[in-house]
């Protein structure tokens, strides 16, 4: 027995003994270098970072224990220090109970629920995990709910939910789609400073998406030659989109340097979302015969170039935009008979809506419309985007019947109409001279909830007083008005015309409800011409009465509410300073208080005496009895509450 | 301490007895251990006699207990006596002394008995069965002795009708005293697996019985075996710590079973036991301890076995590696994987799927990469499907989704059902309701079997930057309102001035103390404490109840309604007043009380 206790003790020794074959951990703050030659230097520049962040360093955490074990690892550990953000493996037990909860609710699209669950997780011993977070992020990306988005990842912020990649993702997606590159850039950079991860490729090609499509080519370039500093490889969707950039800058050479340079970086090109953009550059210098050798080469038998839909779909347009109308249609015949769901994904819904601008640029509108109904057989459903684009051209042509037979399908497919449909059509009847229907789309359209700017409801206004119809107009601004902040421009218009039929007493309500509406400015140039209008019919000192009036109300209402805010700080001071010892709100308070409250007053003083009392007996005594001091006030103020509730209704007698 | 030993040691003849019956296991570790272990057993069986008298004493105060020191003393002389007491005598010193459990020698009755009477190998065996037909008797034989029949018969005699089984086989025993060899091997069994679950269900008092059936039963290797295969490690482990010498195959057993973050304790027991025990340097067996801790989520104790390990395996390597990955310590695998490289060995297909699985857990997408190609330049392997789909997880858990989906079209393998299966997983992990459609179908495209029935519809999607043919963005945005409309931004308003942020009112504070100790003495009023705690401890949206005995002040009067907005639960205070009903950041009592 002893002999095998003593081998069991040296066991123990040898365990306890440090190793000596783990490498040294390196410096918790090195330099950051921010670009890699080579992909291993990003490998470990990926540590480097979470590093950075570890409560204890990754390696060392074995050796940490044995030095000093059961001790605060790190006593001095911020609390708000950046965390690591949680790994798949979190997402189990409850946790994972809530994710797939919350993933059904957004199923049924049940967004404001599956948001608002979230959020009163955060606050309850089932955590949510970023996942769910970042789940709920995508829905409302998903569905153009921007602001929900945004407050949502505020909160979780606030919470203390770490982010992860994917979530940097979605909120620069979110601030793109916003067209607000500038806070999406400086996003980009607190992650690249901040975050203990690195981007991703999805990251960078969210980002140059979005700025090359709000028009920033050269700052995408530049975030180009970033990624690929940072041992990112080349990636020809990043290309393609750099290179779209160009053409619609009609600058060819970027797009051939672009392409050059791919090619340079990833030996042969095989991806074929870039061959769109190409032929397109082709074009643009009128290389017409190289554009076609590049597409044959593309599309041709045995080509090694893979095409997704994305590709064909790029070199659609570029053949259907540049005269080559019958090869697109042919190239189109091809992709729906390659077209194999899911496996083959040869075209999506943009196909058709190429074929559908090719159609109608070549004036074929029944073809336009054929194809467009084709959509359904290969599983596109169009979106408003698609509608409108063929709303757009059948109104641009005279096809106002094909359009509203459109509209009216749109409300079976349960496709919503924007302002930009309500608008074509309603600009379309103005046309037409149907003046009511085009009233009754922008009635429609408000009464959906959508938001026409001031512009739409300007055209409106002048398309009806065109036609003379001022009340309708009026019944237009009446709603409008409280809704929409108009300018100069929008009241004089109205009110000329209102003058012009002799509605006088109307303009004089409409400057009324200006006057009262605090948001709304009756300027001097607009007082001029109303004055100018009335003098006509020599009512001219109808509109300054009509102005000293509301002066002297608003004035009146100011005074009210003043003396109300009084009486209120007094009822409020008189109840505090009964609670109060007289420490805080000395004697002289209370001499300066309303007539109102002076018999409270001296009901509160004995007992502020009484309190005091209290506290000179506490102060001697030791600290312990400080407890039984608060509980003492803490009765006499519950005495005061009745008292208190007396006052209060006194004052407001 | 010396006793405890001397019963492990006294215990080991038994491998050579139970090793003639027919065993599940091979025996060739039994008999060497039977070799090494018996010789030194001898001397502490001398010391036995010397330790019973300070027991017997204790005994004699038991007036129920003559018998028991008869039986202590007679076990090597009587043996029809002993089949006739011997079983009621056990339980009885158990009984009346509970902590007598490992030390006390007459739980080793049987086997010491056993020992010391090898020439008679037919009466060897029927001691099991002779405790299980004692209970038989008393009704059948009242003149057995009034006493202790008396007082078993309602604990004893119920499970046994209540069991069929157990009757049965009883039964079978009963009768035939002659050929009790054969059943003499479930009944060795029987106490431990049967009795304790159903013997506990009938009586809280007999639990003590249960006690005394596993003690009296000679714990042997085969009952930890069978504990082991069961999965019982808390028996196990007690019976261990009783004594009883684990074999190769028990520990096998054993450390798989361990193998759960809630066995730790056990784990490390068990481990202790295998450190003691011969086969510690025992290569395979050490792999099992690694893997045990790995599963048990203690790497740190997988470490330190790992480098005491006098020699290693790839096995070892990888189960360490795999260990890392599978507790989020990706980097402490990586690191480990350096080291196994620097130390000169030829990293293999397994090494690199571990190698994968730890770049995964490390959300290591470049390295996973790197090493997925020194792969195939360095050491010439060509991957496989499993490197391909381990690639699929570094992306996926890195949350790199559509990476992953493009990494598999492009992979020179035919995906497979399984791989998009992952892929889809993977989307719905993070949240990509388009891709989760996608990969789900292709997925049910390549095995139908695994298509959801009744699958709600993926919403139709709003945003419109997917296609990105026309620039229909711009245009939107020229006919509408950019800035909310007025009564938007009035609602907007409203609202958030309710959830505007929280000002402590210091007003309530009664100290004489500068602002923002004031501010600080707010914080831990008790109300927030409470409901701070319950709203960690509850889950989400469900109501609070706080009892306090002082009225709530008017500053947590504020917060409170605050943090039933912000937190979307009724918080329900109760303080000497009244009950205050908070919900929606308002109160029942209308801030009135």
């Amino acid at each position: 027995m002893a002999l095998s206790k003593a081998s069991f003790f040296t066991q123990l020794k040898t365990l306890t003994k440090p190793h000596l074959h783990h490498p040294p951990p390196p410096p918790l703050l090195s330099l950051r270098h921010l670009s890699f030659v080579t992909p291993e230097e990003a490998a470990a520049e990926r540590r480097r970072r979470k590093r950075r962040l570890r409560i204890e360093p990754p390696l060392s955490s074995l050796r940490h224990q044995q030095a000093q074990p059961r001790q605060n690892p790190n006593p001095n550990h911020n609390p708000n220090a950046p965390k690591l953000p949680e790994p798949v493996s979190a997402l189990s037990g409850n946790r994972l109970n809530l994710h797939n909860r919350i993933l059904g609710l957004i199923r049924v699209n049940d967004l404001d629920e599956a948001a608002l669950l979230t959020r009163h997780s955060i606050y309850s011993n089932c955590r949510p995990t970023i996942f769910t977070v970042n789940s709920v992020l995508a829905a409302l990306l998903r569905q153009s709910r921007y602001s929900d988005l945004l407050s949502l990842h505020r909160f979780i912020t606030q919470a203390g939910v770490a982010a992860n990649v994917v979530t940097h993702n979605l909120l620069i997606n979110a601030y793109l789609d916003c067209r607000k590159t500038d806070t999406a850039l400086e996003h980009y950079k607190q992650l690249i400073n901040d975050a203990p991860f690195n981007p991703s490729p999805t990251t960078y090609r969210i980002l140059i998406k979005g700025i090359v499509d709000n028009g920033k080519v050269e700052r995408a370039l530049e975030l180009k030659e970033e990624m690929l500093g940072k041992g990112f490889a080349a990636d020809p969707v990043v290309y393609s989109y750099l290179m779209l950039g160009h053409v619609r800058n009609l600058n060819a050479d970027g797009v051939f340097e672009l392409y050059e340079e791919l090619k340079e970086k990833l030996g042969d090109v095989d991806d074929g979302v870039v061959v769109g953009s190409l032929m397109k550059g082709y074009f643009l210098r009128g290389m017409e015969k190289e554009a076609m050798q590049c597409y044959a080469e593309a599309v041709g038998e045995g080509s090694k170039i893979r095409m997704s839909a994305v590709a064909f779909n790029s070199v659609l347009d570029a053949l259907s935009k540049n005269g080559k109308f019958d090869e697109a249609m042919l190239l189109f015949e091809r992709m729906m008979a390659e077209y194999n769901p899911p496996r083959r994904l040869s075209m999506n819904l943009g196909s058709f809506n190429v074929m559908v601008d090719g159609f109608c640029t070549a004036g074929r509108f029944k073809d336009a419309i054929e194809v467009f109904r084709k959509m359904g057989e290969k599983r596109c459903s169009a979106d408003t985007l698609s509608y409108n684009n063929l709303i757009e051209q059948l109104c641009n042509n005279g096809m106002l019947a094909e359009a509203e037979e459109l509209y009216g399908e749109m409300a079976n497919k349960g496709v919503n109409p924007d302002e930009f449909t309500y608008v074509l059509l309603m600009d379309t009847c103005f046309k037409e001279n149907r003046t009511d229907d085009g009233a009754g789309y922008f009635r429609k359209m408000v009464e959906t909830g959508l938001r026409p700017n001031l512009a739409v409801y300007s055209k409106l206004v002048d398309g009806l007083v065109k036609v003379g119809k001022i009340d309708e107009a009026k019944s237009f601004y009446d709603l409008m008005v409280k809704k929409l902040k108009m300018d100069e421009a929008s009241y004089k218009f109205l009110m000329k015309a209102l003058f012009e039929v002799g509605k006088h007493d109307d303009v004089l309500k409409m400057i009324g409800d200006m006057l009262d509406d605090d948001a709304s400015e009756f300027t001097t140039d607009l007082q001029e011409f109303v004055k100018e209008e009335l003098r006509k019919e020599g009512r001219e000192e109808d509109v300054v009465k009509l102005m000293e009036d509301k002066e002297r109300e608003k004035a009146e209402a100011q005074a009210k509410e003043a003396a109300a805010t009084e009486a209120a700080k007094a009822s409020a001071k008189a109840a505090v300073s009964s609670l109060l010892p007289s420490k805080l709100f000395g004697s002289k308070d209370t001499e300066n208080e309303p007539d109102v409250v002076i018999g409270n007053t001296v009901e509160a003083i004995s007992v502020n005496e009484e309190v005091e009392d209290v506290e000179q007996e506490s102060i001697g005594d030791s600290p312990a009895e400080s407890g039984s001091e608060e509980a003492t006030k803490a009765h006499n103020s519950a005495d005061l509450d009745v008292k208190s509730d007396d006052r209060a209704e006194q004052v407001t007698v | 301490m010396a006793s405890l030993l001397s019963i492990r040691r006294a215990r080991t003849p038994l491998f050579s007895f139970l090793s003639k019956v027919p065993s599940p296991y091979s025996s060739h570790f039994i008999f060497t251990l039977t070799k090494t272990l018996s010789t030194s057993a001898v001397p502490n069986d001398y010391q036995r006699p010397q330790q019973q008298p300070p027991s017997e004493p204790r005994d004699f105060q038991d007036q129920r207990n003559p018998s028991y020191n008869w039986n202590s003393q007679t076990q090597s002389q009587s043996y029809p006596q002993h089949m006739n007491y011997g079983d009621q005598n056990q339980s009885y010193p158990n009984r009346g002394y509970p902590n007598q459990g490992q030390g006390y020698p007459q739980h080793e009755n049987p086997n010491q008995w056993n020992r010391q009477t090898p020439t008679y190998p037919q009466p060897q065996n029927p001691s099991r069965p002779n405790h299980q037909n004692q209970y038989y008797p008393p009704t059948g034989n009242p003149s057995l002795g009034q006493g202790y029949p008396q007082q078993r018969s309602p604990n004893q005699w119920n499970p046994q009708h209540q069991n069929p089984s157990h009757l049965n086989n009883q039964n079978q025993n009963y009768p035939q005293p002659g050929s009790r060899n054969l059943p003499s091997n479930q009944n060795q069994s029987y106490p431990h697996q049967g009795s304790p679950s159903q013997w506990n269900n009938q009586n809280p008092n007999q639990a003590q019985i249960v006690e005394n059936q596993v003690s009296h039963a000679p714990p042997s290797v085969a009952d930890l075996m069978n504990l082991c295969q069961e999965g019982k490690v808390k028996e196990a482990v007690e019976l261990m710590e009783k004594g009883v010498r684990a074999d190769a195959q028990c520990f096998y057993a054993l450390f798989n079973s361990c193998g759960s973050p809630k066995l730790l304790e056990e784990a490390k027991k068990v481990h202790d036991f295998f450190l003691q025990s011969t086969f510690r340097s025992d290569l395979q067996l050490n792999n099992k301890v690694l893997e045990m801790y790995g599963n048990c989520g203690s790497m740190t104790d997988a470490r330190r076995v790992f480098d005491h390990m006098a020699n290693r395996d790839m096995d070892s390597w990888h189960l360490m590696i795999n260990g890392y990955a599978n507790n989020a310590m990706g980097d402490d695998g990586l690191q480990l994987y350096e080291q196994m490289r620097k130390l000169g060995l030829e990293p293999n297909e397994q090494t690199f799927l571990a190698v994968l699985s730890t770049c995964a857990s490390a959300e290591a997408v470049e390295e996973g990469f790197i090493h997925f190609e020194s792969m195939k330049t360095e050491y010439g392997i060509t991957p496989t499907f499993e490197h391909y789909v381990g690639i699929i997880d570094v992306l996926g858990k890195s949350g790199h989704v559509i990476e992953a989906k493009e990494f598999i079209e492009q992979m020179p393998v035919e995906p497979s059902a399984v791989v998009w299966e992952a892929l889809m997983n993977y989307a719905k992990i993070h949240g990509d309701i388009d891709l989760e459609d996608h990969a789900e179908e292709l997925m049910v495209a390549l095995d139908p079997l695994k298509a959801v029935a009744n699958k709600t519809p993926t919403p139709p999607p709003k945003k419109r930057t997917a296609i990105n043919m026309l620039d229909g963005k711009n245009r939107l945005s020229e006919f509408r309102n950019p800035t909310l409309y007025k009564d938007d931004e009035k609602l907007k308003s409203l609202n958030g001035m309710k959830e505007a942020g929280y000002v402590p009112d210091t007003r309530y504070v009664l100290h004489d103390i500068d602002q923002e100790a004031k501010e600080q003495a707010l914080l831990y009023h008790s109300e927030r404490l409470a409901i701070a705690y319950g709203l960690i401890s509850t889950p989400a949206r469900t109501p609070l109840r706080i009892i306090k005995n002082l009225r709530v002040c008017g500053d947590c009067h504020n917060a409170i309604k605050i943090m039933s907005k912000i937190v979307g639960r009724e918080l329900i205070v109760r303080d000497n007043k009244r009950f205050h009903h908070f919900k929606d950041g308002k109160c029942s009592c209308g801030d009135y009380w």
